[in-house]
């Protein structure tokens, strides 16, 4: 009974009705195809632009603000200028498999405000060179260290980096977190050497908006295709009902 | 007409469902396109897209039930298309319920009764 049922919905869908309908669901099949990918490529397009301006330097003042750092701030390379003043060390910092120390300066700027910068490693304290000239530096934000938290603060030896025990420290207001120095005018010469960054760049917000809308067109296209076949299933069945039992609407 | 009065509340279920979120996005749209400068993405708040993003689905889930609805109701290929685009276009589902509701009355009534 079933395979009889088949092969006649199979012929009526060459009939010139369902062949209409055929070109229709498969027009729609590819429009659905189409605009999932359009929707696919805006939602790369929206990450792609937004990781390419998180990436590009930004000036410190649009990216520490307030008391506590943004999530989004962390890894962000920024720009500041102003003459650094007060500096500490850190102990027990490696480079490559060298032991020495990290130098902490902190940076003022223009405005006023004061930020924590590390200037990089050096093998001893003796041989770190000041910096008494105005600069300008890139950096690349950090947050706060929270290990060891609760170590003593005791200026000769500090083993974090944390604004908020620098302030003790130093005895001034700091931005939230740290910057490490990527590049400084002038050029920083012997030691402290930069270090790489130890954070990685916090993501961009992902454009689920246009993901699901990518999603969604495909899963119309499946939809198209479950309904047409429904459809003439149901139009072959009541085509048969119709020429055997007449009369019957 | 086996399942048509769940069919029906089915569908009155989506269609008010979806006709509510599409008219308030279209309400927030218009408000924030004419005065809030969403032309400027980063001023669009969270919940805007996650509406729009919750109509998404509930169109889809609208679509099933609608063509559900329309199979059961014997309904011609350009009402059916009617109903289901219903839920794409503001205040239109709601005509589109009232519409098949009336209808679905006035063809079976005896199958509604029972």
């Amino acid at each position: 009974m079933r395979s009889v049922a088949l092969k006649r919905a199979a012929r009526r869908a060459f009939s010139p009705r369902w062949l209409v309908a055929l070109g229709l669901l498969i027009a729609s099949i590819v429009a659905c195809i189409f605009l999932g990918l359009w929707q696919w490529d805006r939602t790369s397009n929206i990450l792609n632009a937004e990781r390419a301006a998180n990436a590009q330097p930004a000036p410190i003042t649009e990216v520490v603000m307030g008391a506590e750092l943004d999530d989004a701030s962390i890894g962000r390379p920024v720009t500041a200028s102003g003459a650094y003043r007060n500096e500490s060390t850190i102990s027990g910092r490696l480079l490559g498999d060298e032991t020495g120390l990290w130098v902490v300066s902190e940076l003022v700027m223009p405005s006023g405000s004061a930020i924590a910068v590390v200037r990089g490693w050096s093998p001893n304290a003796q041989e770190i060179t000041t910096v008494s000239e105005p600069v300008q530096i890139a950096g690349i934000v950090h947050p706060d260290e929270y290990f060891y938290a609760d170590a003593a603060i005791d200026e000769a030896s500090l083993v974090t980096i944390s604004s908020s025990s620098l302030e003790q420290v130093w005895g001034v207001d700091l931005l939230p977190g740290f910057l490490v120095l990527t590049e400084q005018v002038p050029e920083p010469i012997g030691y402290p050497k930069p270090v790489p960054p130890t954070v990685q760049t916090g993501d961009v917000p992902f454009p689920l908006q246009n993901f699901f809308y990518a999603i969604q067109w495909w899963l119309f296209a499946i939809f198209a295709v479950v309904v047409y076949l429904r459809w003439l299933w149901l139009d072959a069945r009541d085509s048969t009902k119709d020429s055997t039992t007449v009369g019957q609407s | 007409m086996k399942g048509l009065k769940g069919a029906l509340l089915r569908y009155r279920i989506m269609a008010w469902s979806t006709g509510v979120v599409l008219a308030a996005l279209t309400v927030w749209l218009v408000v924030g396109y004419g005065f809030l400068d969403y032309a400027n993405t980063d001023s669009k708040p969270a919940l805007y897209r996650y509406l729009w993003t919750a109509h998404g689905w509930l169109y889809f889930a609208y679509l099933i039930v609608g063509v559900d609805l329309c199979f059961r109701m014997r309904l011609s290929v350009w009402r059916t298309l009617g109903i289901l685009l219903a839920g794409t276009i503001p205040f239109a589902s709601f005509f589109a319920d009232s519409w098949v509701h009336k209808y679905a009355h006035s063809r079976h009534a005896e199958a509604l009764a029972a």
